[in-house]
């Protein structure tokens, strides 16, 4: 009888899934306990890294309903894959009898579809106040230069060896946006997606470490010390005139750039108008926080070992940073640039640097190192206009990309 | 619709030369400044024609009322500053009667200047009654 027990033990345990468990995914637990470790205990970008950490766990591990995994012919795991049967009609039409997956091959869809991204774009543009960057347009140029780090990145990434389509992918890390670096990735290199994701979202929460030291050897102290005049008083009407003023001219000149665009000034417009407070608090709160939690997790569900574990993921996370940096100096460089036109009104070379996006943190990073040389210097709102010119400028290159590369 | 022109489609290969891609990523660097640079000039010329369409502003009171006296005491302000504030405080509130009960200085280096800027901004932002 004990040999019976130990016997039916023995086969119970073959039901079990240890006999699945790789090193990779071994490997890959190590890693989602870091980015755990990141997210709680120090707080980088907690609401984005831990849905991605968690997402990344259940990747890397053998479950059963809730992710398909197909093996490619070069080895990589690609998951978040559903079957669809179904039967072909003479009239050339194909009927659905049945579509096979697991809980997250339905909700990547989201990412795959390109559907999450502009969705997170909506909340942003109902969070977004672009009354700075109206009262003085002149920081959309800082927004625009500060995208030097995505083209620069691009060439050092090609150079590297990696495809046109991955280089795009990881210089647009630079652009310190996560939504269009999820949207660029999953529409070009979807086999980077989450590394580029996790480079874009680490570098974004260590901003106030990687900007000051560039921001500093870049400006003289004077230059740092310079006081912006006051901003004007923004109207809600003019507020809504550049809300479709930005919509119309962004996608007719950049018609890729549309879910991305058209997605936040519709956010925006839905601010601004006044009239639509339900709606606006929804795209604030309830549907930007439903579907971060799902992006998060969907970009996590493509780090399997067989796939992230690899030494391009390092130089992915390698050369984000210098996207990051040269993204930095640019808007920084930029600022300088335009003082030589505008001697009566100076820019604060500092608010530059908030032309990498990462809002609002690069313009928290402008005004504490502004006040550093002039403690009764306020940046703060200067901050915010090429802040939020860096996400119109990222969705724009990110637009070009998908344009002129995508396969 | 969009369709993109296959000249640009296939203006890059996977693995270009370090020559075309450099071209490749300076007409990027175009459009994006164009755009923005469009969208500039654009927002700048509207936010002056909203600032010509502006109504123009009340005019001041001919003669405002007299400030109340100031303290006599006012710690280490010298008076013409105490004259100044209380004169600016007058011209700010037009009609209104007030009274100023104490003036205090603020150090920048303290945690005090982010509030006084919190105040300033959200006083600024609203219309004087």
């Amino acid at each position: 009888m004990l040999l019976d027990i130990i016997h039916d033990f023995g086969a119970f345990f073959q039901l079990t899934a240890f006999s699945s468990v790789t090193w990779q995914m071994v490997v890959m637990w190590g890693v989602c306990a870091a980015l755990f470790y990141l997210g709680i205990h120090k707080k980088f970008e907690p609401l984005l890294l831990v849905p991605i950490a968690f997402g990344a766990l259940l990747a890397n591990l053998p479950t059963e309903g809730m992710i398909t995994t197909r093996v490619l012919a070069d080895g990589l795991k690609e998951t978040g894959v559903l079957s669809v049967y179904g039967t072909a009609l003479d009239t050339g039409a194909f009927r659905i009898d049945h579509i096979s997956g697991g809980l997250f091959d339905f909700i990547s869809q989201g990412i795959k579809l390109e559907i999450f991204p502009p969705l997170i774009f909506l909340g942003v543009g109902a969070l977004t106040d672009f009354g700075p960057l109206i009262a003085n347009p002149r920081t959309l140029l800082l927004g625009a230069a500060a995208q030097i780090g995505v083209l620069a990145t691009f060439l050092g990434a090609n150079l590297a060896g990696f495809t046109s389509q991955q280089s795009a992918s990881i210089g647009i890390i630079g652009g310190a946006d996560g939504p269009t670096a999820i949207f660029l990735s999953s529409k070009l290199a979807p086999e980077i997606l989450g590394a580029v994701a996790v480079a874009a979202y680490t570098y974004m929460a260590l901003v106030p470490l990687i900007q000051p030291p560039i921001m500093r050897a870049l400006t003289t102290e004077k230059e740092r010390r310079i006081r912006m005049r006051s901003l004007r008083e923004v109207s809600r009407t003019e507020k809504l005139v550049f809300a479709l003023l930005v919509t119309v001219t962004t996608i007719l000149l950049v018609p890729a750039a549309a879910p991305l665009i058209g997605m936040l000034m519709l956010g925006n417009f839905l601010r601004e108008c006044g009239v639509t407070e339900r709606l606006v608090k929804a795209s604030q709160n309830e549907i930007i926080n439903v579907v971060t939690i799902f992006l998060g997790t969907s970009v996590g569900i493509t780090m399997a070992g067989e796939t992230f574990l690899r030494s391009q993921t390092l130089l992915i996370i390698g050369l984000g940073i210098i996207a990051f940096g040269l993204g930095t100096a640019g808007g920084v460089l930029a600022a300088k640039m335009l003082n030589l036109f505008a001697r009566r009104n100076p820019i604060n070379p500092l608010i530059g640097s908030a032309g990498v996006s990462a809002v609002p943190m690069a313009a928290r990073v402008s005004q504490i190192e502004g006040q550093k040389a002039d403690p009764a210097n306020f940046l703060l709102m200067h901050a915010m206009g090429p802040n939020v010119a860096g996400v119109i400028g990222t969705a724009v290159i990110a637009g070009y990309y998908i344009a002129t590369l995508t396969r | 619709m969009i369709t993109v022109p296959a000249l640009l489609a296939v203006s890059l290969p996977e693995h270009p030369t370090f020559a075309d891609n450099l071209q490749f990523q300076l007409t990027g660097l175009l459009v994006v400044l164009v755009t923005l640079g469009t969208l500039a000039i654009l927002v700048s010329l509207i936010g002056r024609l909203f600032i010509a369409l502006r109504p123009a502003a009340a005019p001041a009171a001919a003669t405002p009322p007299a400030a109340p006296p100031a303290p006599t005491s006012a710690g280490d302000i010298p008076g013409p500053v105490y004259a100044a504030i209380a004169a600016a405080v007058a011209s700010a509130l037009g009609d209104e009667r007030f009274a100023i009960r104490g003036v205090q200085t603020v150090d920048p280096r303290s945690n005090m200047s982010w509030g006084a800027e919190g105040r300033r901004a959200i006083y600024a932002s609203r219309k004087l009654r």
